[in-house]
């Protein structure tokens, strides 16, 4: 006789990832005092009518009432959903205007830093916006995004559908985002198939300790500082370039984390009671090409890690070229969709008990630094409610442990380099130093 | 078989590949059409590369690869080839 256990047919059920995402949320707040929750902030050239802004986000907020559910679990299956609250459909974002003057670029990003270190206000709000105007010329939009709702890329096409929103294209969208999704409670053999992939990979780099840095008690509020720089599209390819010579095949993602590494090597080896290798984490996006709008909303990425010596810092080029071949070896036991199926083993597991288990092995530190390569925008525009886009800068807030990461995001002709740490693991020197012995190592275009 | 007619062979079975790779319908992807047109990233490169390595056991990461070989299928299929042949 086969078990068929109950599923409704009616509820957006979570995957694996999605709710590793709430782990991450929980472990954050306990950690900060805020869940895991970034922002992509755009600069604008021209003037964004506030009341215009409001008006898209209110259709956005009444059309789909999905961004306003929560976390909850079916006791039926025990699996988590998400669960649409359509009593708020129509609540309006936070969102928050203030006027300066044209020179006050400084003033205007330290507004956004503050405004990402904010509580968003309700367990069933998870985007916050901030519009500053410098000047008459220039507006620069800051939006805060739940990490359970949105992915940096699905934050990217959020912006894209408001855009739409305000051209007035929303109701074609609508209909191709999904409201339900599937308990995902078949594929069991499969599923631990990939934890068992997992678990290999996760002893192999378990043998030599993990560098990090020391992280500070749980507090009630512990911000994230961000250190930014733009890099030219032309000194990316050029690096790409490079990566043939040094991991066999044109990719970025290898001789960028060889570099990065690189970069880390004097903060890990100055650190007290320090490792002997880089653990290093690498989200990837795992959206298909044809999918569209219906992969705006939740977690479409995985991870993959690549071990260097703590000393990797005297070789770039030999980094590179071991993360190549990490690389390749994750990819052949399909490393990434291991990370997804296993993923869904863990959802039996309440958050509360997830964040401390997280933390257990690697000796508390997950990892040395995350890395995230966002190497295509998500927007089909370069205008946004009809103003120019200037840049497109993410700051986020990396989960602690290990609570520090870097962050490159292509728009356009520019990739946005993105320092990001939490209060007290590295001093605004040090974290200038390390950004900028990133960017020496990379070459000349 | 002529070499001609190889290359002709591992042409097609490399766009029957790109296409299992990207996700995109059968018979879509031509022996000229650019890679990067169909959205190949890194990630996906390398999926290739291991699908490569699978069907035609040649590690082409070791093979010095050049980025004129990653430009169409027919430009992997000569490089794939003369892989083969060495």
């Amino acid at each position: 006789m086969r078990l068929s256990l109950p599923t409704s047919t009616r509820r957006h059920y979570l995957t694996g990832i999605d709710w590793s995402m709430g782990m991450l949320h929980a472990l954050t707040r306990w950690r900060t005092g805020v869940g895991n929750q970034s922002q992509v902030v755009l600069d604008l050239a021209g003037r964004l009518d506030p009341d215009q802004l409001r008006t898209t986000l209110q259709q956005v907020a009444t059309q789909l009432p999905l961004v306003h559910g929560r976390v909850a679990r079916d006791w039926m299956n025990l699996c988590p959903y998400w669960r649409i609250d359509r009593r708020r459909a129509g609540v309006a974002f936070p969102l928050r205007v203030e006027a300066l003057g044209p020179e006050a670029h400084d003033h205007g990003q330290r507004l956004m830093h503050q405004h990402v270190n904010q509580p968003l206000p309700h367990e069933n709000m998870h985007l916050s916006f901030r519009l500053v105007h410098l000047g008459r010329r220039t507006t620069r939009l800051g939006m805060v995004f739940d990490h359970r709702l949105l992915d940096a890329a699905g934050a990217e096409m959020f912006i894209d559908l408001l855009d739409h929103a305000h051209r007035g294209a929303l109701s074609q969208i609508v209909g191709q985002v999904p409201v339900t999704a599937p308990a995902y409670l078949d594929c069991w053999k499969r599923q631990f198939a990939a934890g068992r992939i997992v678990n290999q990979r996760r002893l192999e780099v378990s043998g030599p300790a993990v560098a990090g840095l020391p992280l500070p008690p749980p507090a009630r509020h512990r911000p994230y500082h961000f250190v930014t720089r733009e890099v030219s599209h032309a000194v990316m390819q050029k690096l790409t370039d490079l990566a043939i010579g040094e991991s066999g095949a044109p990719l970025l993602l290898p001789s960028l984390v060889g570099r990065a590494a690189a970069a880390f090597t004097p903060a890990l080896r100055d650190s007290p009671g320090t490792g002997d290798q880089q653990l290093i984490m690498a989200a990837v996006n795992q959206r298909t090409d044809h999918a569209g709008w219906s992969q705006v909303f939740f977690n479409h990425l995985s991870f993959m890690a690549f071990s260097l010596p703590v000393e990797s810092g005297a070789d770039p080029a030999g980094a590179a070229k071991s993360v190549g071949q990490q690389l390749l070896s994750q990819m052949r036991e399909d490393l990434p969709r291991a990370v997804m199926d296993a993923a869904m083993l863990t959802r039996i597991c309440p958050h509360a008990i997830g964040r401390r288990v997280a933390c257990k092995p690697l000796n508390g530190r997950m990892c040395s630094f995350y890395l995230a390569v966002l190497p295509d925008s998500r927007l089909s525009d370069r205008t946004f409610c009809g103003l120019p886009i200037r840049r497109l800068q993410h700051t986020p807030r990396v989960p602690p442990p290990p609570g520090v990461g870097l962050c490159l995001a292509r728009f356009g002709q520019t990739w946005n380099l993105t320092l990001s740490w939490l209060d007290t693991l590295l001093t605004a020197g040090e974290a200038a130093a390390l950004v900028d012995r990133f960017v020496a190592s990379l070459p000349e275009a | 078989m002529t070499p001609n007619s190889d290359v002709e062979q591992i042409t097609v079975d490399l766009c029957r590949l790109v296409e299992t790779v990207l996700s995109k319908p059968q018979d879509s992807v031509t022996a000229q059409i650019t890679l990067q047109s169909l959205g190949m990233d890194s990630l996906r490169l390398v999926s290739l590369l291991v699908a490569i390595e699978q069907q035609f056991e040649v590690n082409l990461m070791q093979s010095g690869l050049q980025r004129e070989d990653l430009a169409t299928p027919a430009t992997l299929a000569s490089r794939l080839a003369a892989c083969l042949k060495s």
